[in-house]
């Protein structure tokens, strides 16, 4: 764990440098009158500071055993699911939220739910369906039609 | 005669057919999940908090309130039966709940358990009815320093309750701080961190940030792994009012609980979850038989749980006075009044009395509402538990995606909600905490805009914050509680060796 606490430590202490740079390009101003990047220049001291501290403490801690993933961790499931929205939602002006959403929903069923063809196309059809009917009709929402006007 | 005027308005506000509507669904969604492990409060309300944009802001509130208030209910139920915790403020509940439903009580466990939780719930309205008005008075003298200071002493206690790791909760402010500033400045106009992107231009967006962190992240944690067949107890539970040896036995824990879980609400990063810890310490230190604790008593359900529905009540006070969140629920609350137009402050109960008492009001009514649905609904909820999360998670993904993209019609906030999913649950599984980072970044604007001010006003000069009293008193507050910080980290670093606090 602290092999992957050292990594993140380091990540979160390089974002603060670079939020104090840019910080500085924007302008501390004076504390008279305060620039724009003042108060994310604290923030950033904030970050770095506590980061490198943090970073320091990994070297004098004991290495605990278990480590932040489990071994059973399923990566495709959660790679699909982010790919898959990802997918919906530069498709949805494309094809519109009716067509985008049914694919969806038919995808993780079948995908990742390991569901059947009928209890898919069923799940799909009516969590489309009920999802259009709210959101559309009773809380007003303009969803996209898409190229397919539907 | 004025307070009672404005419960009377408060009540007439929440009686109207559209309130108590929003109140019935805010506490029955509340109930399911905390009943349904692996759904907090936080990531539902984070869930909601779009659909309230096309409701009216006391609806609004008094929908989301209900969920926070529910799930106190509702996550004791799978703490007694399953002896897994809805959500975290119950997880006290599994030690003596759980016990006792092995034994054959699980009724009287689930009845004191909805007993105590009402009589909490109704008292802590009640307090927060009659403290929250001289509280929002003497708030009036607040101004740019004392807003600074009270923000520099909600940190430091921030910071000291972090679960995880101290040093990791303080460099959370400081991102989420980061985060907040991000868009147009205020006072210059200057575009900050955006980088070209128009979505960027007002900032990231609350929601798109909240329900990556809390919904998106919670379905990733829990779609990580192949879910198991949950252990339900299908016995058929009978005998949900308690006996008359089990309420003399519960009724001074109830009070108890119900005291100490308000005043420990009102404190900044106060929360249930402190509350029901607390309250279960406090019983079993001066009980009479403190062998019995994690064996069934039934004080050791009864003050847990009317500690974390009373503090629910208490934590509204700072929101609806000062303008501060004491907990990450209550900055996801602030954030839902904000899409409204709304900064809850000292002259909130002044200028919206119909809101606050309004709001009030409905947290009494959502209260014996849940005594009425839940008690009879138990069984329907112990069934729920029996849905797979597979076909659970779908529908929580698109109501993530719905409620994000419905905002502003922007697939772009669909990608920053994504991002902060991942930046989320990277977060879970490496122990950062989300709730400081929420905190900070939901706080950033009145931090930035209080402390610039205050600069202004003093030229400089950062002896503004020690000249005026109230300021000059929260100030040192706050240095004292990073002082104890500094003091319990070097003590953690000494007990734990493992890994760095």
């Amino acid at each position: 764990m602290l092999k992957y606490d050292r990594i993140g430590t380091l990540f979160w202490t390089g974002l603060a440098i670079a939020i104090c740079i840019e910080s500085i390009r924007l302008g501390l101003g004076s504390l008279s009158v305060p620039g724009p990047g003042l108060v994310p220049f604290g923030a950033g001291l904030i970050l770095g500071f506590f980061g490198i501290m943090a970073f320091l403490c990994t070297f004098t801690g004991k290495e605990r055993k278990a480590g932040p993933w489990r071994p059973d961790t399923q990566w495709a499931t959660l790679i699909s699911i982010l790919l898959s929205v990802i997918g919906y939602a530069f498709l949805i002006d494309v094809l519109g939220f009716f067509v985008v959403t049914f694919l969806w929903i038919g995808f993780i069923c079948r995908g990742i739910g390991k569901m059947g063809w009928k209890a898919t196309i069923l799940t799909s059809l009516l969590t489309t369906v009920f999802c259009f009917l709210v959101f559309e009709y009773l809380l007003n929402i303009r969803f996209p039609r898409g190229i397919l006007r539907f | 005669m004025d307070l009672f005027h404005n419960v009377g308005l408060g009540f007439a506000v929440a009686l109207s057919w559209e309130n108590l509507l929003c109140c019935v669904v805010g506490v029955l969604v509340g109930t399911l999940v905390g009943v349904l492990p692996g759904l907090g409060p936080a990531a539902t309300i984070s869930l909601l908090l779009p659909s309230t944009y096309y409701l009216g802001p006391t609806p609004a509130v008094i929908m989301l309130a209900g969920v926070y208030y529910g799930a106190m209910y509702g996550g004791s139920t799978t703490s007694i039966l399953i002896n897994i915790p809805g959500e975290a403020a119950s997880v006290v509940t599994c030690i003596d709940g759980y016990r006792m439903a092995r034994q054959g009580r699980a009724g009287p466990a689930l009845g004191i358990s909805a007993f105590s939780s009402f009589i909490a719930g109704t008292l802590s309205v009640i307090g927060l009815c009659f403290a929250a008005p001289p509280l929002a008075k003497f708030a009036l003298g607040f101004g740019p320093p004392e807003y600074s200071a009270l923000i520099f002493l909600a940190f430091s206690v921030v910071a000291n309750l972090a679960s995880q790791s101290i040093l990791k909760g303080l460099m959370m402010i400081g991102a989420g701080i980061f985060l907040g500033c991000i868009g147009s400045d205020f006072i210059t106009g200057d575009l900050r961190f955006t980088y070209g992107s128009i979505t960027l231009f007002d900032g990231i967006g609350i929601v798109p940030v909240v329900i990556g962190l809390f919904g998106i992240a919670e379905v990733l944690e829990n779609m990580e792994v192949e879910a198991g067949k949950s252990d339900v107890l299908y016995a058929k539970l009978k005998g949900l009012f308690p006996t008359l040896k089990d309420w003399k036995e519960s009724i001074p824990a109830i009070f108890r609980g119900t005291f100490l879980g308000f005043f420990l609400g009102i404190l900044p990063g106060g929360s249930p979850i402190m509350a029901s810890f607390a309250s279960y310490a406090l019983e079993k230190r001066i009980s009479k038989h403190p062998e019995n604790f994690g064996k069934g008593v039934i004080e050791g359900v009864a003050g847990p749980e009317a500690a974390n529905n009373s503090a629910t009540g208490g934590c509204f006070i700072p929101l609806m006075t000062l303008g501060i969140p004491t907990n990450v629920v209550m900055a996801l609350m602030l954030g839902a009044l904000m899409i409204h137009g709304i900064r809850p402050g000292p002259m909130f109960i002044q200028e919206k009395p119909d809101l606050f008492f309004g709001f009030v009001a409905s947290m009494y009514l959502g209260n014996a509402m849940l005594l009425i649905l839940n008690l009879p609904l138990i069984p329907l909820w112990v069934r729920l538990l029996t849905i797979p999360y597979r076909l659970l998670f779908p529908l929580i993904l698109l109501f993530c995606i719905i409620g994000v993209y419905s905002l502003n019609n922007n697939v772009w906030e669909i990608i920053i909600m994504l991002i902060f999913g991942i930046i989320g649950y990277l977060m879970r599984k490496f122990k950062y905490e989300a709730a400081p980072f929420v905190f900070a970044f939901i706080l950033a604007p009145l931090i930035e805009n209080s402390v610039r001010q205050s600069l202004l006003m003093s030229e400089g000069r950062f002896d503004i914050f020690f000249e005026r009293p109230i300021s000059c008193v929260l100030t040192i507050a706050g240095f004292i509680m990073y002082l104890l910080t500094v003091i319990r980290w070097i003590k953690l670093r000494r007990k734990i060796s493992y890994e760095f606090p």
